[in-house]
């Protein structure tokens, strides 16, 4: 019986592990998603100022949870795109526009696979 | 270097928490089911130990994961023999009455010359002193001889049944451990009445004391440091 307690709390444990760590980095991907795109939106529109904002919006989030998400995400995969976030912030500088969407548009890439490798589909279990 | 050794100290306290909650039983003596976590668990602890770049957390859930599987299960094997014949296997009689088994031995894969070889390692060197010889569900091969080969036991040769009591043990390296000597219903006098019947004043100069039931007792004291 002690056994089967333990059993049902670790797995419990364990559930509830996944299910944190899933709605956690999705929730982070879901946030830096929608900077970024707003400040790909907000390049375009030429609006350099807003731009701004939403970039060190997604750095913001970066500097907040990256500490708790490379608890459970490769750190590879957070460094390069907390990189692709400066590099963004940098060409938002400059205003140089080109790079700025190219390095977005990778970076949305980057951000879409995180978030979806995390998810409880058939294709990630397969 | 420092995150390393953190890590592998971590993995190194999981790994024994799951081996201590998976049972006391010797790696010979795992079910088939058992002696797969046990390889998988330490496998999966080696990937975060070596790169630190891998969460922790990736070696840990899946490890958790598997105690919990391997525990839940055991716990059902318990409850139900059909799922414990499932998952383990049932045992194989090889050898019935002295007779070989062979449509058995083909169902297993097992040839006559692995057949003897553990025989052999069981001490029968002939297969026709075995009356039984049963494949376990753990890979053991029992052997069972007929009668009349079998040892005679003190029955047999018309001796009384002689006791044996499993000894206690009151003193270790000068450590007196009183609930020992509470399990053997004697007091702490009795102690000291046993140590000066050999001429030992204090229960420290004590190397080790056993004690049975029978009234048996053994005293080795403490040799002198040179």
């Amino acid at each position: 019986m002690k056994e089967t307690i333990i059993a049902v709390v670790l797995i419990t444990l364990v559930v509830g592990l996944c299910i944190f760590t899933t709605k956690y980095t999705v929730s982070f991907c879901d946030e830096i998603y929608a900077s970024v795109s707003d400040c790909v939106t907000a390049v375009r529109q030429n609006d350099w100022e807003l731009a701004k904002k939403h970039i060190e919006a997604a750095e913001d989030a970066f500097d907040k949870k990256s500490s708790v998400l490379e608890a459970f995400v490769m750190h590879q995969d957070i460094s390069e795109a907390h990189g692709v976030v400066l590099k963004i912030s940098a060409a938002v500088d400059t205003k140089a526009a080109d790079i700025c969407i190219s390095e977005a548009t990778s970076l949305l890439g980057q951000i879409r696979r995180l978030s979806e490798s995390d998810r409880l589909t058939l294709s990630n279990i397969l | 270097m420092t995150v390393s050794f953190a890590r592998t100290v971590i993995l190194y306290l999981l790994i024994i928490f799951a081996l201590r909650a998976m049972g006391k039983r010797q790696v010979g003596e795992l079910s088939p089911s058992e002696f797969v976590i046990t390889l998988l668990a330490s496998e999966l602890a080696t990937i975060p130990m070596q790169n630190s770049g891998t969460p922790l957390i990736y070696g840990i859930m899946p490890i958790l994961a598997l105690l919990a599987l391997e525990m839940l299960i055991s716990s059902l094997f318990l409850k139900s023999r059909r799922i414990r014949k499932i998952a383990v296997g049932k045992t194989s009689i090889l050898i019935e009455n002295g007779k070989i088994n062979q449509p058995e031995m083909r169902r297993l894969r097992l040839t006559l010359d692995e057949l003897l070889e553990e025989l052999r390692l069981k001490g029968f060197i002939d297969i026709n002193l075995v009356k039984y010889a049963i494949l376990e569900s753990n890979g053991e091969l029992s052997v069972f001889p007929f009668s009349k080969d079998q040892p005679a036991t003190r029955e047999d040769i018309g001796k009384k049944d002689d006791s044996t009591f499993l000894p206690h043990t009151i003193i270790t390296d000068g450590v007196l451990i009183r609930s020992e000597i509470k399990n053997l219903n004697k007091t702490e006098k009795w102690v000291y009445n046993e140590l000066s019947k050999k001429g030992i004043a204090s229960y420290k100069d004590v190397f080790l004391m056993q004690a049975d039931e029978n009234g048996r007792v053994c005293i080795i004291p403490k040799e002198k440091k040179k």
